[in-house]
């Protein structure tokens, strides 16, 4: 009876030592890394105006509006520090603004892809100037729609 | 575009979204009022503040609507070339570095900038900007604060307190005949909020009136005189 009592004990402890576990604990936050490692985001593409100049506080009181696109990635993600150019790790970062150089045309030819579900790859680089609306941005290389 | 040649600023207050008081050693200080964010913080490039770790760095003294503010403007133009010399814009075209800098908007002329910086500083843009030379490198430094384009605005200089605080020296009242703004000594015209805010931090000589309906006004300090009570 003993030896039943401690096996049904010993069966229960390592049930309950698996199953809340992997029930209850939190997605582990994806780490990425700075320029020049490339990377990929996955999220809705979607722009928004933003105040800018002189002042970059409201575009009702006279500052010039400033229009950018930008993701909402899937899930939060980090990037950690790089000493090499002064940027600091970064933390639950869920919007990421967009870098479109002129040399793609995204503006023009990707527009269909606002609001719909996209993978951008590319380089992160940490916020700078007044221009720059996230705390990190990503310079995209491509920026294609994610068929479900 | 430095406003005197007094020991340089320490620290700095925001007043409000126009005004930035900037304090010396020797306890004097400068009123930076209106004119574009650029001027008013002493960042010429528009560096943002970030989480303060860059910024300090190259020298900033505090941070104001989210951007960095140096003491004076040649400090932040410096800012300007230490960003540049950073191993991630030195890897970059001059091209890539500006659209970095400002990156292209939806919509708008975006290659103006470009467009503009090549004009001013006849720089070719695929050039590296670790190929650039000091001459070089100040011309652009020069091209990023003139499309920045501060704009100026007024300084008030108020000497050192010497044990008394700022008076209230004039009110102006709405239509209902209530006060809705303070002219300061050495802060100029304030909305009531904020010279109610210089009055807790012991700034100011009043008194804070609170009325059983909720109404707060400012008070001048009780003397023989009734008419400068600066009642509503």
């Amino acid at each position: 009876m003993k030896l039943l009592f401690i096996f049904i004990l010993g069966f229960l402890v390592s049930c309950t030592a698996y199953a809340p576990q992997t029930q209850t604990s939190k997605p582990v936050e994806k780490c990425l890394n700075y320029e020049p490692e490339k990377v990929q985001l996955e999220g809705q593409l979607y722009k928004k105006s933003f105040p800018g100049p002189p002042n970059y506080t409201d575009v009702k009181k006279g500052d010039e509006e400033e229009v950018y696109w930008l993701l909402k990635t899937t899930a939060p993600f980090c990037v950690n520090e790089n000493e090499r150019i002064w940027a600091e790790k970064q933390t639950n970062l869920s919007d990421v603004q967009l870098i479109i150089g002129s040399e793609t045309g995204f503006y023009k030819t990707k527009r269909s892809l606002l609001n719909k579900k996209v993978i951008i790859s590319g380089t992160l680089i940490p916020q700078i100037t007044g221009h720059h609306k996230t705390e990190v941005l990503i310079d995209v290389h491509s920026l294609d729609e994610v068929k479900e | 575009m430095t406003i005197n040649s007094k020991s340089p600023f320490i620290k700095i207050e925001i007043i409000n979204d126009l005004r930035i008081v900037y304090y010396r050693e020797d306890g004097s200080s400068a009123v930076y009022i209106g004119g574009s964010r650029n001027w008013r913080n002493n960042n010429p490039g528009n560096i943002g503040y970030g989480n303060g770790r860059l910024v300090t760095k190259l020298g900033a003294i505090g941070k104001a609507g989210g951007f960095a503010v140096f003491p004076d403007y040649e400090s932040g133009r410096k800012a300007i070339l230490s960003v540049l010399k950073k191993d991630d814009f030195q890897g970059r075209t001059v091209s890539k570095a500006i659209e970095v800098w400002a990156p292209k908007e939806d919509g708008n002329n975006t290659e103006l900038y470009k467009k503009h910086v090549q004009m001013w500083t006849l720089i070719d843009l695929n050039k590296q900007v670790k190929s650039l030379t000091d001459e070089e490198l100040e011309k652009l430094v020069k091209a990023i604060e003139r499309k920045e384009g501060a704009k100026l605005g007024k300084i008030i200089e108020v000497p050192p307190a010497t044990g008394t605080k700022r008076k209230i020296l004039d009110v102006k009242k709405n239509k209902e005949n209530l006060i809705i703004q303070y002219l300061i000594e050495g802060y100029g015209w304030l909305r009531k909020a904020e010279a109610i805010n210089l009055v807790e931090k012991d700034i100011v000589d009043a008194v804070i009136v609170k009325r059983q309906n909720g109404y707060v006004f400012l008070r001048s300090r009780p003397d023989s005189t009734k008419t400068n009570n600066l009642d509503k």
